[in-house]
Order: C-alpha cells, then structure tokens, then sequence
C-alpha cells in the first residue's frame, strides 16, 4: 500500500507491504502523481515496507531520479540494511539521502525474519 | 688474317645511315625534341608517329610551345615527370592522347635526353608505345575487383544481419542493424508501426508490432529545424503556425506515400520528401518531423529527403526502414515523387531492400510465435491447478503432467476457500493424458466448483455434477475425491466430509498411525445411479490428510493394491512436520519413475506447541510449484522463509531475496509454471527455479528501460549462479554464499 501525503514543500509517500513485481501496476500511476506535484522534497518513508526487491528499487529510484531532474532531493528513511543493499547494487545509493536517524514506529507488520547482515561493498566516490 | 669470311660480315657495325632509316621506317612511333627549357619543341618524327597522332612536324609546331602537352588528354602523373624533364632524366610516363581518328588510347612514352657535347643544346628522343589494351585491361581488372569487393561486403553485411535477426530478444537488434548499414548510407533507422509509428531499435518479443494503425501521433520533440525547413514554403498567413494543418489550405498537402508504403498499395520503396507539407497525423508528416528530430540530433545536417523501404511481414507491412543517402546526389529537380528520377548507387538500394526484407520476417515469425504462444499459454494457463491460499492449515500441492510438451494432462486439484473457516479440496483424474484429456478435465473442474461454491455437503455437490456432467457428453470417464475442511473453533479441530468417486481413497496420518479413508465410494463421475454418500472424520493437531491420484503409485510391474499397500507403508514412516516435507518424503520415496500424471495435495493442521519442539529428520529439500502470476513471488518467498525456520538456516533474509529475483524473472520472462525447489547443502542454502522457456536467463546489466534488470546482479552478489536446459525449458539455480558472520562494516554508506 501506498499513500502520498504533502506539504507546501514536500511529498512523503508512505509505502507499507511487500514492493515487488506483484505491486507494479500501481507504479506508474503513483510516479505521475509524485511528479505532478512538484515539490522540492520528496520523503519516501520505508517504515513499513516488508521486503523490496529489484523492481520495487527501479520505482524507487525513477522516483528520485525524476525529482533530481527538476533540481529536487529525496529522502529515504526507515530503510532497512536489505533494502539499502538492493539499492547499492542497482548503484543507485547516491540518488538518495539516508536518514539514518529516524526511528521508525513499531509495527507488527514484520515478517520475521531475522534481519541479517548482507555484504556490502565500498562505494566508489 | 685470322678472321673468318662469313664472321667478318656479321660484325660489319651498322652505319648511321641505316639507323636513320631503321627508326624512320618502324612501326614504333618516335621522335626528336628540343631542350626541355624551350617547351621541348617537335623537331623530327617518324611516319609511325606521324600515322599515330595525324601530324607531322609542322603540324605540330603550329601548336605554340609544348606541342605534346597539347596532344595528351589525360595524364595521371605529370607533375614528377616533368621534375624528371627539368633535372634532365629519363622519364617514362603512360597518358591518353587523342588519335587521329578520335578515339582516345593509352600511350607509354619514353623520352631520353640524348648525348650531346658540352655546349650544344640538350635533344630528347622518345618513343610511344599504345598500352591501351593493358590499360582498358587493368582498369576492368580493377573495377571487377571493386564491384567483387563491393558485393562480398554487401553480403557481409546481410549476413551480419541475418545474425542480428536471430536473436531478436537482443532489446537493440534493430539499432545495430541501423548502425551496420550506416555503412553505407550516412543515416538509417527502423520505425515499427504498432498502432501508429515510432521509432525502433529493438523488438517486444514478448509483444510484438501489430502493423496495424493509421493514426500517427506519437510524441516527437519539436526542433527548430522544422522550421527552417520550411523556409521555401511562404508564411502566406501570418497566423499560421508551424503545423501541418494550418498550412494545409495554402499549400495542398502532398500524397501520404509512406501510408502507402505501410498499407501496401505500394511496395516501394518511396522517396519522402522533408520540405514538403503532410497532414499532422499522417505516416509522412509524422515520419518526416521525427526524422528532422532525429537526424539534426544525430547529425547535425537538415535532411531533404530520404529513401523509405516497407519491413512488410507477410500479411502486412509491419514498419519502415528510413536510409538518408545524404543529400549532395539528390538534383534539384526532383520533387517529392513516388519512385525517383536520379540512378544513385543500385547495390544500396537492393542491400536496403535486402534487409528490410529479412527484418520484417524475422519480426514477423516473432509476431507470429507469439501470438500462437500466447494462445497455447492462456490455455494452459487456463486449466492448471490452483491453490488458493488457505488461512489456518498448512497445504502442499503438487503436479506433474506426464505430457512432454504440454503442462496439463488429465489429472488435477482444487484448493477452494468456499468461506471464511470452510476449505473446498477436490483431487481427480481424467482418463489418459493427452489433450483431450486435458479438455474434459477443464470441463469437469469448472462444474465442480460451480458446485462446491454453492452447496457445502460432499455427496450433494457430487450428485449434482453427476446429473450435469451426464448431459455434458464429457468424452473421458473420470474419478475424483470432493472433501469439505470446516474449522471448529472450540477445539481447533477441522471437521472434515468426503465423497468418492471411483477415486482412491485419501490417507489421514496420525501419529505415525495411517488410515485410508475409504468410505463414501461410488461410481465414476457421470455414471452415478445411486445417491452419493458423504464420510466424515475429524482433524486435530498435528493431523496430515493425503490426496493424491493413481499416478504416484502406479507401476506396471505392480498391482493397484501393492501399491495402495506401499504408499500407506511409506506414509507411516513420514516424520516431517510442515506440508511440504511430507511430500517431500513421498515424492522421494514413491515418485521414483512415474508413468502418468501425478497430483498430490498434503493438508496439515499445524502443531504450534509440538512443531517448534520437534525437528523433523526429513531429506532437506522442498519443492514448490507456482502459477506464473506476480502473486506467486510473495508465495515463493514465505516458503523460503518457513523452510530456513524449519531448517534452521540464518541466511533468510539474503534466501528471501534471491528467491524473489528469481521467480520474479520466472514470471515475466519465463513459460508456464514455475518450479521452485529448495536444498540445504550444508554450505549453504541451494535454490532451483524452473519454467519452460528454454532462453537462458536476462542477465541485462541494467538497461535503464528494463524494470528489473538489476536482478540477476543482486543474485549474483549473494549467490553462485548458473543455469542448464531442464525438460524442454530451463533452470536456474544459485547457492547462497555463507554469509560473513562478523560483519566488516555495519553501516552502507561510508562517511
């Protein structure tokens, strides 16, 4: 599920559940939404994403891509290590600006799986 | 004297005079000049120059200073042979000279200064000789040489296509094509017509071009240039934009040669004029502002005008291949026109041809394979079994047609939530298994379920599918189980109800203890005389209920009932605690070499107190098959999860997301069901994904117009990968690397 909330100068869009294959026909829809308001900041809030994979990263990041063209930023906060992985990997990492400081609300939307450290490799600068 | 007589005679020297006479008579034309600094005038010829060029010696004077410059036509390499004159060398030069009786020859000439005291005025003797049989010889040489090596690399180049075409799942097939022939052309470009042009360098295998469509309205980027072009036309009304239309009154638009081309009332190719004017929507207006577009962008150049050849399929003209010969060739003359007036280079013309020839049935040979593949898909798709996700119990399916093409055979099985807390299970087995099988198994699950959604007791639903299925003519006899699954909430007991027709009966395993469920018999579906009878049993717990169909244990070196015998022994055995281990046993026990299709459905009530304690001893390797459908992912990866939990594995998390990269692939580039299976290697945990198309995976390296295509590099981050042909499709596996268990740096962003 997919929400978009906004301010005068930022668009968060809440995303909860699974961001993968099966959700991609909202892709679109939501991409257009995002660009049509034209606001400078756009919050992509992953608190309550359950698991992202390649297709879900390639929304994400024609999501940021789009707000860079119009000179814009877009945060990503409540990632976990899985998904900044997956973002790594489509080298995509600098599209985005990690909030490592947000605290996310608890949720029982978890799906049990014990987090676990996955390989990560140097970024070039 | 010592010399003898007739020796004597043979050395007299010749005298001077007989020298004079022999170069005067000889058929060689030669002749005498001054120096070379008085323009090397003629002093003496002999008759065969004389003969040769048609002037004696006052003739030729009366020509001014160099007189033998005037008599050559061509001379290729003049300039160091008169650096040769001036130093006073030799020289020896081939230039054509005009003859007497105007035909033009190729002459050598020899010229060399003559001995000569000091002081005295230097004199040149030359000699000509005709080289123009040699000459015309060579230069045929030359030019067959060139028209053979003009013709091979034409032929490399349709061969390179050819190869090109072969693969046209390469998503820039086209574009390279375009790029070879820029070869020899200075611009070329494919357009497909998929419900109106665009411009194409590759094509969707998966969806390809219609040829249909006469709307041409695609978005092309307006450029100055468009303008520009225009400049001839005269802005007769001030307010006229730069569209087609406003023009139109003024300047009646020209035939629409491309839409020709596309419809095939001409088979072209069509020379497209770009300054001319087209409606907006029209093939040529709309080719002609894109082409403006894209060659400026290419290349800098406004185009005048372009050559255009169908890519006609063979029952419609699928696209358009565009060369731009440049413009330079192109006389002022010609006007926008269906053929073209100036010759220009053949070869291209029929190399161009050639090609838009083999594209257009390469791409139509994929239009077509995937129409037929869409059908056969969709109605395969159509009649696979289903399961539908089930709240509260643990349920495994399994299918496997024996058919070796086909993905359906006779056999099948339903899982159907018929209401909250309610479950519908049927298993059934049609006669034989080939395609009509597969056909009356389809009919038959539909009546089914109308049914089952509608009333709840076994034996009822069966009597009714017995009355419709009379009337049906369904072609094969069939038997089947119907089972209700009804949850009790008291007890957390399943109430469970069963009919069967003609069916084997399912097993309820409890406690090691196995017990066939064999009552409520009755006929094959359709042949019921007598009302069908209803069983009842309970679920508790830690309960398994085994459907299955013949096919798992029968053999042809066995009787029915040695293996009804077998299958409760070897289920007596299984100590898996999840569904999909248990048949995971059976499969591996009994499933050995089956000789028909083979469905099996494992329900168990799960244990939440007695399975967290308990580890099963069962073979570490699970399978799943999935409908290809993007629900299926999700499937795939909590049964990834439930698996690493039920082995004990930490790496879930890189497991979960291998899987779904995989079956994901599986899902949009893959055929028919997907198979997933699952083993612990002990070094890590191995993961098989199968479907049925044969192409090896998309390993793209992220081409940004391929959603997904990072996928099989998050794969390959976490895992070893790899595929091989399985059946008549493919599979990929990938083994998780151990994951680090001190991790080197916990955060993934350095600074």
């Amino acid at each position: 599920m997919i929400e978009i909330a906004t301010s005068s100068t930022t668009t968060t869009l809440v995303i909860a559940g699974d961001l993968d294959l099966a959700e991609r026909d909202q892709f679109p829809e939501i991409a257009a939404r995002v660009v049509g308001l034209r606001r400078q900041l756009l919050v992509i809030d992953m608190c309550g994403v359950t698991f992202m994979d390649s297709t879900g990263a390639a929304f994400l990041i024609s999501l940021a891509d789009s707000g860079r063209k119009r000179g814009g930023a877009t945060v990503l906060r409540g990632a976990d290590e899985r998904d900044l992985f997956v973002l790594e990997v489509c080298g995509a990492l600098d599209l985005f600006r990690i909030d490592h400081d947000h605290q996310c609300e608890p949720s029982d939307t978890s799906t049990g799986a014990t987090p676990v450290q996955l390989p990560q490799r140097p970024r070039p600068s | 004297m010592t010399d003898l007589p007739h020796h004597s005679s043979i050395a007299a020297p010749v005298s001077g005079e007989q020298l004079a006479v022999a170069i005067t008579t000889t058929t060689v034309p030669a002749f005498v000049t001054g120096p070379w600094e008085t323009g090397m005038p003629v002093i003496w010829v002999n008759d065969a120059f004389e003969r040769l060029v048609g002037v004696g010696v006052d003739g030729l004077r009366m020509l001014g200073p160099h007189p033998l410059l005037a008599l050559v036509e061509d001379d290729p390499n003049r300039a160091a042979a008169q650096a040769d004159l001036a130093a006073g060398r030799s020289m020896r030069r081939i230039v054509s000279a005009r003859k007497r009786d105007g035909g033009v020859s190729w002459l050598q000439v020899d010229v060399t200064p003559m001995a000569h005291a000091e002081g005295e005025e230097v004199r040149w003797v030359g000699i000509t000789t005709d080289v123009s049989e040699y000459v015309d010889q060579q230069a045929a040489q030359l030019a067959s040489l060139e028209v053979e090596r003009r013709q091979r690399a034409d032929l490399d180049l349709i061969a390179q296509t050819t190869e090109l075409l072969g693969d046209l799942e390469y998503p820039y097939a086209l574009r390279d094509i375009a790029d070879l022939l820029r070869s020899i052309v200075p611009w070329s470009s494919f357009y497909l017509n998929d419900d109106g042009l665009q411009h194409a360098e590759g094509v969707d295998v998966a969806s390809p071009p219609s040829g249909r469509g006469r709307r041409h309205t695609r978005y092309v980027p307006e450029t100055w240039h468009t303008d520009d072009l225009n400049g001839d036309v005269p802005p007769q009304e001030p307010a006229g934009g730069t569209d087609g239309s406003a023009r139109t009154p003024e300047t009646s638009p020209s035939v629409d040669h491309v839409q020709e081309l596309l419809d095939g009332v001409v088979d072209g190719p069509v020379r497209l004029d770009l300054s001319g004017s087209y409606g907006p929507h029209s093939a040529s207006g709309w080719l002609r502002r894109d082409l403006v577009h894209r060659v400026v962008e290419e290349s800098g150049v406004v185009p005048r005008s372009v050559v255009v050849h169908a890519v006609a399929g063979r029952r419609r003209v699928l696209g358009l291949l565009v060369t731009w010969h440049g413009d330079a060739a192109r006389g002022p003359g010609s006007a926008d026109v269906g053929g073209w007036s100036e010759p220009g280079p053949e070869h291209i013309f029929t190399v161009v041809e050639v090609v838009a020839r083999r594209a257009g049935t390469a791409i139509d040979n994929a239009r077509l394979y995937a129409r037929e593949h869409r059908l056969a898909e969709a109605l395969q798709r159509a009649m696979l079994p289903e399961q539908a996700d089930v709240s509260g119990l643990d349920v495994w399916t399994y299918y496997a047609p024996n058919a070796e093409h086909a993905q359906v055979g006779g056999d099948w099985y339903d899982v159907l939530q018929i209401t909250d807390g309610t479950v519908g299970l049927v298993i059934g087995d049609v006669v034989g298994h080939d395609v009509e099988a597969a056909a009356a198994m389809g009919q038959l699950r539909s009546v089914v379920r109308a049914y089952a959604y509608e009333l709840t007791t076994p034996g009822t639903v069966l009597d009714r599918v017995d009355q419709l299925v009379a009337g049906m003519r369904v072609p094969r006899p069939a038997s089947m189980v119907y089972a209700t699954l009804r949850h009790v909430a008291d007890d957390d007991s399943w109430s469970v109800e069963y009919t069967r027709a003609g069916h084997l009966p399912p097993l309820l395993l409890r406690d090691g203890d196995v017990r066939q469920l064999s009552g409520a018999g009755g006929s094959l579906v359709g042949f019921g005389n007598t009302t069908r009878t209803t069983g009842r049993e309970v679920l508790h717990r830690g309960d398994i209920l085994l459907f299955y169909t013949d096919g798992l244990i029968e053999r042809r070196d066995r009787s029915l009932k040695v293996g009804l015998d077998t299958l409760v022994e070897m289920s007596a055995r299984i100590t898996a605690r999840d569904a999909a281990g248990v048949g995971e046993e059976l499969l591996s026990r009994l499933a050995d070499s089956p000789e028909d299709d083979v469905a099996i459905v494992v329900v168990r009530v799960p244990d939440p107190v007695q399975d967290a304690q308990v580890t099963a001893l069962s073979p570490r390797s699970r399978r799943w098959l999935l409908p290809s459908e993007p629900a299926s992912i999700g499937r795939a990866r909590h049964a990834v999860l439930r698996t690493c939990q039920a082995w004990g594995l930490s790496e879930s998390a890189a497991a979960e997301l291998v899987v779904s990269e995989l079956v994901a692939n599986g899902v949009l580039h893959g055929w028919g069901n997907i198979a997933l299976r699952l083993f612990d290697t002990g070094d890590g945990l191995r993961i098989e994904v199968e479907d049925a198309n044969p192409a090896p995976p998309v390993a793209t390296d992220g081409h940004p117009n391929r959603v997904g295509g990072f996928g099989m590099q998050i794969v390959e981050r976490l895992a070893d990968w790899g595929w091989r042909p399985a059946g008549s499709g493919k599979l990929v596996w990938a083994k998780l690397r151990p994951q680090p268990t001190e991790p080197e740096s916990s955060a993934p962003l350095p600074g």
